[in-house]
């Protein structure tokens, strides 16, 4: 596929934070792409900035705290980073939407959940008044909740409905790419399995592309194609679903998995990742990761090195992935 | 909602009573006999013994409340001044309006000043517009009222000759008197309202109206601002009602013969039907401000209007 056909890439982008006159390095160096109809999950632990990299593309990163140090984020051809604001109100909702992670506190709670879906529809599309609530109450049933809760306020709802109303207002305008920011992490397990299945669906009739931000490696095995490990701002493994979850390399998506409960073995004790991701005001120097990895040796601590391929598109930023495997790809 | 503002106005009675019980029995413990007030400092015992009982005031505690409750509350009579005979009820008619109009005027400056400021500010915090706001801000709140009014006429009147110091007659009598009443609140105001932006513009669905593609100014005139009310609203509110209590301060300063004037001239000649009176009728614009506001509320917060709107109207809305 050449340069031009995928529909969002991202090439080395590095968001800063400056709060208290220290520099948080959320974002570093972070590359990656999709395609339409595609899901691309950003799995890593909380702080990694997986949500910095969601708001970079949608450019709703708050004004004066962030910065965009360097990068290309690419839409259809076009850097969004170079976009002027007016060009990126047209795209906000309409061509990229975005679902957030906590549905209690994502509404407007002093509007009625029917007009907040249709302000969305006003702003993009020339329709009337009229036409817009119809369509925001078609899109209130395409979710699964009844026309007529259209004037009902956001305290009327619960968790679960409350983050139908975000999806049918993400989707009202057909976006064509949806960022999905831990869409089930507030909401409990029975719902968290409608709500996937629900983006599922949407995805595939609008054939759009996802991005999905989660830690749950369950959902991500359920509904993606394309997985990128995220660590202390870097990807550190990038690959297909199958190359990541069959064939790990990285020492970090290896802890990952391990922490996982296996159904067949009885522990008293779940395995965890020793120490705690890295302060992002004071990287580490070497790999990110060398502090909690075991396998890590002095070199590592010294020098970063870049992600090489393991296989195909199955990419892996550890410099010893060969020793620690064994020397095999994918066996 | 009806059944809610009912509900609210019941509420306002026993308020009312209690203010009326509690100025009533303070004076009545007041050191100092009304009846020498009345007759003079060298009445005779037989004298002042002849005024007691006309005014009623050798009949025991209990039976005077009962008067005084029955008077003001039943007859809305409160008395005649102790001093010059003229009936306070006429008094107050005649001063009342001019209180009302120097405190809402005073007030409405506060708000229609204040607010956008502390909006403004709170919008582009940190930067200079903000900064210059809140150094104002602070002035304003550790400024007193009086101080800043003799500061004003002595530059306005004194010095330019441009408006009158005291008194009352025209609009222009009143610019003086509202600016030094206003100046406190607005400044209060100001800062509530930026605060209360700050604290919105940070919330989730800020963001989430961001991500719709809703403009900047939308963002913030249609999101974050009715959200913001909440808070500013109670700090007006308190606000109207610090500007009324404020009457006697700033009636005194530029001699304004309003409530204020009228409740201090009679604390320092100790006639006290005039000062029950004129407690009561702050009290109660007190009340009627805070019953505004419970209403106003009721009326920006949904949660609170379906608490109260009844299940008929809710479910007919529904069916529509």
């Amino acid at each position: 596929m050449s340069e031009n056909n995928i529909f969002l890439k991202v090439r080395d982008l590095a968001v800063e934070y400056t709060s208290d006159g220290k520099v948080i390095h959320a974002v570093n160096g972070v590359s990656f792409s999709i395609d339409r109809g595609k899901t691309l999950a950003l799995v890593g632990e909380t702080g990694a900035g997986k949500t910095t990299i969601a708001k970079s593309i949608l450019g709703i990163l708050p004004d004066r705290a962030a910065r965009i140090r360097k990068g290309q984020i690419y839409l259809d051809g076009t850097d969004l980073l170079k976009a002027s604001e007016n060009e990126m109100l047209k795209i906000r909702g309409r061509k990229i939407s975005m679902v957030f992670q906590d549905p209690m506190t994502a509404l407007n709670p002093i509007m009625k959940v029917g007009s907040q879906i249709a302000e969305t529809i006003r702003i993009h599309d020339a329709v009337s008044k009229k036409e817009a609530k119809k369509k925001a109450a078609d899109m209130l049933n395409l979710v699964g909740i009844p026309r007529n809760r259209y004037n009902n306020y956001p305290h009327e709802f619960s968790g679960g409905m409350k983050q139908r109303v975000i999806i049918a207002m993400a989707l009202a305008c057909r976006p064509e790419l949806l960022l999905a920011d831990e869409p089930t992490t507030a909401l409990d397990v029975t719902i968290q399995a409608q709500v996937i299945k629900m983006i599922k669906d949407l995805r595939d009739q609008f054939n759009m592309a996802l991005i999905l931000i989660t830690h749950d490696l369950g959902v991500v095995a359920d509904i993606a194609d394309d997985v990128a490990v995220v660590y202390a701002g870097e990807i550190v493994e990038y690959g297909s679903k199958e190359d990541i979850y069959l064939h790990p390399k990285h020492p970090y998506t290896k802890a990952l998995f391990n922490a996982i409960p296996n159904l067949e073995t009885d522990v008293d004790r779940l395995e965890n990742i020793k120490g705690l991701p890295p302060d992002p005001a004071q990287l580490p120097e070497g790999c990110c990761f060398s502090p909690r990895c075991t396998y890590a040796l002095e070199a590592c601590t010294r020098a970063k090195s870049a992600l090489a391929t393991v296989e195909n598109r199955h990419c892996c930023s550890c410099s010893r992935w060969k020793e620690i495997d064994g020397g095999n790809g994918h066996e | 909602m009806g059944k809610y503002i009912f509900k609210r106005i019941l509420m306002f009675i026993p308020v009312v009573l209690a203010v009326g019980i509690l100025i009533f029995t303070i004076m009545y413990f007041v050191p100092g006999d009304p009846a020498k007030v009345v007759a003079g400092a060298e009445a005779s015992e037989e004298q002042l013994q002849a005024v007691r009982e006309q005014l009623g005031l050798n009949q025991p505690y209990i039976v005077r409340l009962g008067n005084f409750l029955s008077d003001t509350f039943l007859h809305f009579d409160f008395g005649e001044s102790y001093i010059t005979g003229v009936k306070i009820s006429d008094e107050l008619m005649r001063r009342l309006p001019r209180t009302l109009t120097l405190g809402v005027t005073t007030w409405l400056l506060t708000v229609l000043l204040g607010v956008p400021l502390g909006v403004a500010a709170g919008v582009n915090q940190n930067k200079f517009g903000d900064r210059f706001c809140m150094f104002v801000a602070l002035f304003g709140v550790s400024m007193p009222p009086f101080w800043l009014g003799l500061m004003l006429v002595l530059l306005f009147s004194l010095k330019l000759g441009w408006l009158p110091s005291s008194g009352i007659g025209g609009p222009q009598y009143y610019i003086l008197p509202c600016i030094a009443g206003s100046f406190g609140g607005m400044a209060s105001n100001a800062r509530q309202a930026r605060s209360a932006m700050l604290e919105v513009i940070r919330s989730d669905y800020i963001v989430t109206a961001r991500a719709k593609g809703v403009s900047r100014r939308k963002v913030i005139y249609k999101h974050a601002l009715p959200n913001a009310l909440f808070p500013i609203l109670s700090t007006a509110s308190v606000g109207l009602a610090h500007v009324c209590g404020g009457s006697v301060v700033i009636e005194t300063v530029f001699g304004i013969p309003g409530i204020g004037l009228y409740l201090l001239t009679a604390v320092n000649s100790r006639d006290y039907p005039i000062i029950q009176a004129c407690v009561i009728i702050l009290a109660v614009v007190f009340a009627v401000i805070m019953l505004i506001v419970d209403i106003l509320y009721a009326f920006i917060d949904p949660k609170i209007k379906s608490k109260y709107i009844g299940t008929k109207a809710a479910r007919r809305k529904a069916d529509a």
